[in-house]
């Protein structure tokens, strides 16, 4: 796995926040509350070094919203929040919330959306900025460990499972006065990598001359 | 485009008739429309919950079949999917027009939905997306309901909590109202029974025995009660400890003698269980003995014994104090250890019961994560117990 460099983790980290920002602004027209999107650092790691450095940040349950992506970069992307917080943070966006302790039906599908929406945001920026075209599938709810939900959205059978490399973008979330932390997992074969290594380099260049 | 496989020497199946059907019979709403909007198709759900004919809908603008779509989140949602090729899943926490949708026996609840927009490629590269409606209008009225039976506890824990508190303070303050007088009418009463004033006639010796022990039993109400309420707000502070439990039985046993000796009563201690220690408050787990030894020695016949054991069964001490009185009847026992559950009235006087003691030692006992309760038969006397963890000393 070819580790990034500087220049390419800021140039990537850019891309990104750019994707925020326009995921911020169709969220704030949806919910009609100000939201802001920011990604302060992302990393490029093995799936076990993910599904650690996870366990390590989340002690317990996530709760996930995953979707495929398909095109020169092929892979599966999660929106990951810690599931105890994941009942403040739908609350935020909808109203008349029921105060139960887990997510009802309605609750799970604000959720679903407000992932569809940050991961199709992050995704257009990519195929924009790359001038490629990334399709993507319809986002699924899931809860589990870390552990568990990686593994479900490997894309390789058991025994290939080590050549998942995992794109880590940690997002803080702005959503009226309250921060919340949540992260945005790109799960790839290590061939899509250098194919994000090739494009990262591309666009470094354009952008460059 | 008609699709076929052969599979071995099975015969040619058309598959486009099976997909149509399959389409057209889904159980949820099914539109596919180009890239310009434009319906291409429309299942039989659409018809159902439209009233728009599949021919009249198909080759039609779905912002002119809708006009109210044009420029909403959905029309949006629709574009976007279109030009980026990414599927979208509008919910209905955050959409509120949608398709103008009605149930096919019921024309004026409009459904509630949630819409999946999924981008379609063909092979020629022509721009398609589908959208799957599903009604979700029955679990979204569930869950409106259940939102209304949650707001409305959420109301009633607060005004409970709100009487449940004024009726705290109100106890409280009653009750300190009370004792401070009482404690000088006492105190007065004592001096006078003391002689204090000088030697005073029978009449008036026995009048003043009389209103003494009243004025000691309601001071020991009101102490009771502020017990209590002090245990059930949480206000009450234990302390734990690692005590032998032989400690706590001898010393129960000591401080209840004058009592036993009063009533013509013996108190035995069968053998405790040995080097056995429980993680307790010393002060309250006296009470709990102090109340249970006083109860049976009121009821105990004179010259009876009332029998103190203990025992450990597993990880749980057990202590028992027996009597051969008058035994509790069975309709009286779930009652018991409420406050004021005491048997009978009549007797409560005769034996100077109160009726709180029992609900202080099972508000107690609680604390200890145990338990209190009652084996007894009428007329064959009553053996109360408790059972606590016991504390492994040395661990």
């Amino acid at each position: 796995m070819a580790a990034l460099n500087s220049i390419q983790k800021n140039g990537l980290t850019k891309v990104f926040n750019l994707g925020m920002g326009c995921a911020a602004n169709s969220m704030s027209e949806i919910v009609g509350t100000g939201i802001k999107i920011t990604v302060p650092y992302l990393e490029l790691l093995s799936r076990q070094e993910a599904v650690s450095q996870l366990a390590h940040l989340f002690n317990g349950q996530l709760s996930g919203v995953s979707q495929d992506f398909f095109g020169p970069l092929n892979g599966s992307v999660v929106m990951l929040i810690p599931k105890d917080k994941s009942l403040e943070f739908v609350r935020l966006f909808v109203r008349d919330s029921i105060p139960l302790d887990t997510l009802t039906e309605f609750e799970e599908e604000a959720l679903s959306e407000v992932g569809n929406i940050t991961m199709n945001a992050c995704l257009s920026k990519l195929a924009d900025l790359f001038e490629e075209e990334l399709s993507s599938s319809l986002p699924i709810y899931m809860v589990g460990a870390s552990k568990d939900i990686l593994v479900k959205k490997s894309l390789q059978s058991m025994s290939e499972l080590n050549q998942d490399v995992v794109l880590l973008l940690h997002i803080d979330f702005y959503v009226g006065s309250y921060v919340f932390d949540a992260y945005i997992v790109f799960v790839m074969h290590v061939i899509s990598v250098k194919e994000l290594h090739k494009l990262l380099d591309n666009l470094l260049e354009r952008k460059g001359s | 485009m008609s699709f076929s496989f052969k599979s071995n020497s099975e015969p040619v199946y058309e598959v486009k008739p099976l997909l149509n059907e399959v389409f057209n019979e889904g159980t949820s709403g099914q539109i596919v429309v180009d890239v310009s909007l434009h319906i291409v198709l429309w299942n039989n759900w659409m018809e159902n919950y439209t009233s728009v004919k599949r021919e009249v809908a198909i080759g039609q603008q779905l912002t002119d079949l809708y006009p109210q779509l044009e420029g909403q989140h959905i029309h949006r949602a629709i574009q976007a999917a279109l030009q980026t090729g990414k599927a979208r899943l509008l919910s209905p926490a955050f959409n509120k027009v949608t398709l103008p949708l009605f149930k096919p026996h019921e024309k004026d609840l409009l459904v509630e939905q949630i819409i999946h927009i999924k981008p379609l490629s063909t092979p020629g590269k022509e721009c398609f997306c589908l959208l799957q409606v599903t009604d979700v209008t029955a679990s979204i009225q569930r869950e409106k309901m259940l939102r209304e039976v949650a707001s409305e506890a959420a109301s009633l824990r607060q005004t409970a909590e709100h009487i449940s508190e004024l009726k705290s303070g109100f106890v409280t303050m009653v009750g300190h109202e009370l004792r401070t007088p009482l404690t000088s009418i006492i105190a007065s009463l004592g001096l006078l029974d003391g002689g204090v004033v000088g030697e005073l006639p029978e009449k008036a010796r026995s009048l003043i025995a009389v209103a003494k022990s009243n004025s000691e039993r309601l001071s020991t109400l009101i102490n009771d009660i502020l017990d209590i309420e002090k245990i059930e707000t949480g206000k009450r502070e234990f302390c734990f400890t690692a005590i032998p439990i032989e400690d706590v039985l001898r010393r129960s046993i000591e401080i209840s003698q004058p009592l036993a000796e009063k009533y013509g009563v013996k108190l035995v201690l069968e053998p405790a269980a040995e080097n056995v220690c429980i993680l307790a408050d010393f002060d309250s787990l006296m009470q709990v003995m102090d109340n249970l030894l006083s109860n049976a020695i009121k009821y105990e016949q004179v010259g009876q014994p009332v029998i103190i054991t203990s025992h450990v069964d597993g990880n749980l001490l057990s202590v028992s104090v027996t009597d051969s009185g008058p035994g509790i009847p069975e309709s009286f026992r779930p009652n018991l250890f409420r406050p004021f559950g005491q048997v009978d009235c009549s007797d409560q006087r005769k034996n100077g019961g109160i009726g709180l003691g029992l609900a202080i030692c099972k508000a107690i006992i609680e604390e200890h994560n145990g338990m209190i309760d009652v084996e007894s038969e009428e007329g064959k006397g009553a053996c109360f117990f408790f059972q606590i963890p016991r504390y492994h000393c040395g661990v």
